[in-house]
């Protein structure tokens, strides 16, 4: 369902997961290059868009990253990352910042992929393995022979 | 999607046939490890918390915002992290320079560097036939290498031009007391045309090569080259260059260079005296030049200026001139100005600085980095009061020895910037400069009158430290000279006038 608001833009709407609509500007949605393509092929002339892998929660964080995007030009460059660093910082934690990373990737939004996934990598950084694994549960499954082996290979990583 | 963790595209290290029993423990690999094939795809991944809910893709785009360090120790998480990060697609950087000078502190026999050298090879080898990534952004490569190694490293610029990396950087650092020959440019990169940066190192590249390489890299915006002997002329001309960063060093044997660039903002040279070079360069904005030639840019000052009157940003040594043609006003935007001194080299008097000093109008931030400095005195040029360095805020001595030459330049400069509101003192040694033993310190005094002169003084600084591009021991700060320097300026804390900020770094 397209509909068309006072200033003339165009507006559609989009149905996560959960079956919650949001309703925003077309130029804000198709920041998304997957929803950008759904456009073009006429997939949002009749009802909603459904975006089945993307929860309403998730959804609301994505368009709030849209639109700021949307709404800035280069010239607030400073201003946006400053932004950026606030809007991660209230994603919380990985497990929040997973969600982003999969619709993100999901949706195809390029600078919003590219700020997630730094996010993650810096919270490596600087890190232990055993750090990360408790950080992330990662599960260490090695047998004690394969983990020796692994470190042994990649020794000059460690150094 | 879960990606079987065991490399099964046969490009993994077992098909390296040779011994590898002489190199050391950090360059082994016994074969990727293989798991027990029922725990894989099976157990794998499935008691990872949510990030284990990333496909591997998503992991590896991770992954590739790390350190080529940082990426492979993710190895040792998990059977299912094990390779994640062959998929990395970041800064390829295999650097065993760093390695081979910790070694050589340990006073590496020269029959070992072979064995480094293969070792090396074997090891960058190995990495790139496991790389499973399509792209690769960057790939530099750091050794001590020469023409002997020369198909080992054709393949590895096979790999960067088949990976479509933006980044090339090949630093072979040779040994300069080995008359080796060095390795040829790879005449192949002429027919990529993706490269944004080039790096090369003891590299035996060509002026036709480079021109060559700037047409047919439209994109390519950084270039730099150091330490080739074949390279005699160049000539980086063209209106549609991207180009924005040369750097020249040390190409001995260069005689004419012309740069005609629109778009190039920043030229870094180091080495034999060329004339004016600047053709067509209307948004140059910084400009270094060490070594010899940095004299002959201060005698030609008049001539280069009128060619790059945009200039923001200089860094050069002060060899001192026999006079600096400059006409007040000729370098107007002029606003950053670094100058390595050696004052015991400054014979007579420091008259030419100052008339340099005067003729920058917009001068903001002056930084001399001191090489050596006596007790001797050097004679400023008197100013006549209409002349002064007004627009000057900001001064930092790098090296600072707190003798009287070095101490008598700043007392002018203070004397003379009536607007100057901070000022950073740095005793420790600039790189490339050895440790003078007989430097002490009478920076006290200096200081002293400083705050008498300098009454607008808001800050001061004092960096224990040797500046960049000074010191020949990287391990100065662990010296008890340097640690005393940081003692004395710490006491020197209580002698600070009241409303003035006091770091010590």
């Amino acid at each position: 369902m397209s509909i068309t608001t006072e200033n003339n833009e165009k507006m559609i709407t989009l149905m996560s997961s959960d079956g919650e609509e949001f309703v925003v500007e077309e130029a804000v949605a198709a920041q998304s290059q997957t929803i950008k393509h759904l456009i073009e092929d006429g997939c949002s002339t009749e009802g909603s868009i459904p975006l089945p892998n993307v929860t309403g929660r998730v959804l609301s964080e994505v368009i709030q990253y849209c639109k700021k995007h949307s709404s800035s030009d280069d010239k607030e460059e400073k201003e946006l990352e400053a932004w950026d660093a606030e809007f991660v910082k209230a994603a919380d934690d990985h497990v929040a910042l997973t969600d982003l990373m999969m619709a993100a990737n999901f949706l195809d939004i390029k600078g919003l992929l590219d700020l997630v996934a730094q996010t993650l990598a810096n919270m490596i950084t600087g890190k232990s393995p055993e750090e990360v694994r408790r950080m992330w549960n990662i599960k260490n499954d090695f047998t004690p022979e394969e983990a020796e082996k692994v470190r042994k290979e990649n020794q000059w990583a460690f150094e | 999607m879960i990606l079987s963790p065991v490399d099964t595209s046969g490009l993994g290290r077992n098909d390296v046939g040779e011994s590898q029993s002489s190199y050391p423990d950090y360059y082994s690999g016994e074969g990727r490890v293989k798991l027990d094939c029922k725990r894989v795809g099976k157990e794998c991944g499935n008691d990872d918390g949510r990030i284990g809910q990333l496909s591997d893709d998503i992991l590896a785009c991770i992954l590739s915002r790390l350190t080529m360090k940082e990426a492979a120790r993710t190895s040792v998480l998990s059977t299912r992290w094990m390779s994640l990060w062959t998929s990395y697609s970041g800064r390829l950087d295999f650097d065993g320079l760093s390695r081979l000078s910790k070694l050589a502190l340990i006073q590496l026999p020269s029959s070992a560097l072979p064995t480094e050298r293969d070792g090396f090879v074997m090891w960058v080898n190995q990495e790139l036939r496991s790389y499973r990534a399509p792209f690769v952004d960057e790939l530099r490569v750091c050794f001590n290498l020469t023409i002997e190694a020369r198909s080992a490293i054709d393949t590895w610029v096979d790999f960067a031009i088949e990976k479509r990396v933006k980044n090339l950087d090949l630093n072979l650092a040779g040994n300069p007391q080995c008359r080796a020959v060095f390795y040829p440019f790879p005449s192949k990169l002429l027919a990529y045309s993706s490269l944004r940066e080039l790096h090369l190192t003891w590299v035996d590249v060509s002026g036709e090569n480079l021109e060559a390489v700037l047409s047919s890299n439209p994109s390519l915006e950084v270039l730099s080259v150091t330490k080739s002997f074949s390279l005699t002329r160049l000539k980086v001309s063209g209106s549609s260059l991207k180009l924005k960063f040369l750097q020249i060093s040390l190409c001995f044997n260069l005689k004419a260079f012309e740069i005609s660039a629109p778009n190039i903002e920043s030229f870094e040279y180091v080495g034999p005296t060329i004339p004016n070079p600047f053709k067509h360069v209307p948004h140059l904005q910084e400009f270094s030049v060490r070594g010899e030639y940095g004299c002959y840019v201060m005698e030609h000052m008049d001539e280069i200026s009128s060619s790059i009157p945009q200039l923001q940003w200089f860094t050069g040594d002060w060899v001192p001139p026999s006079y600096v043609p400059i006409k007040a006003g000729s370098l107007t935007s002029l606003k950053h100005l670094e100058l390595f001194v050696d004052f015991t080299e400054v014979r007579d008097d420091l008259a030419s600085l100052s008339i340099l000093l005067i003729a920058l109008p917009s001068l903001y931030r002056l930084v001399i980095k001191v090489a050596l400095a006596e007790q001797l005195s050097r004679k400023m040029r008197e100013l006549k009061s209409e002349d002064s360095l007004g627009s000057l805020k900001i001064v930092e001595v790098i090296g600072f020895c707190g003798f009287v030459s070095d101490v008598e330049f700043l007392l002018y400069v203070f004397k003379n910037a009536s607007g100057l509101e901070k000022l950073i003192l740095n005793p420790s040694r600039p790189d490339g400069y050895s440790l003078n033993p007989s430097v002490k310190l009478s920076d006290v005094e200096f200081l002293l009158y400083v705050f008498k002169n300098a009454s607008g003084l808001e800050k001061l600084i004092l960096n224990p430290s040797r500046p960049d591009g000074y010191s020949l021991n990287p391990r100065y700060d662990k010296t008890e000279k340097y640690q005393n320097a940081r003692k004395r300026a710490i006491e020197f804390g209580s002698s600070v006038p009241p409303g003035v900020e006091f770091v010590v770094v």
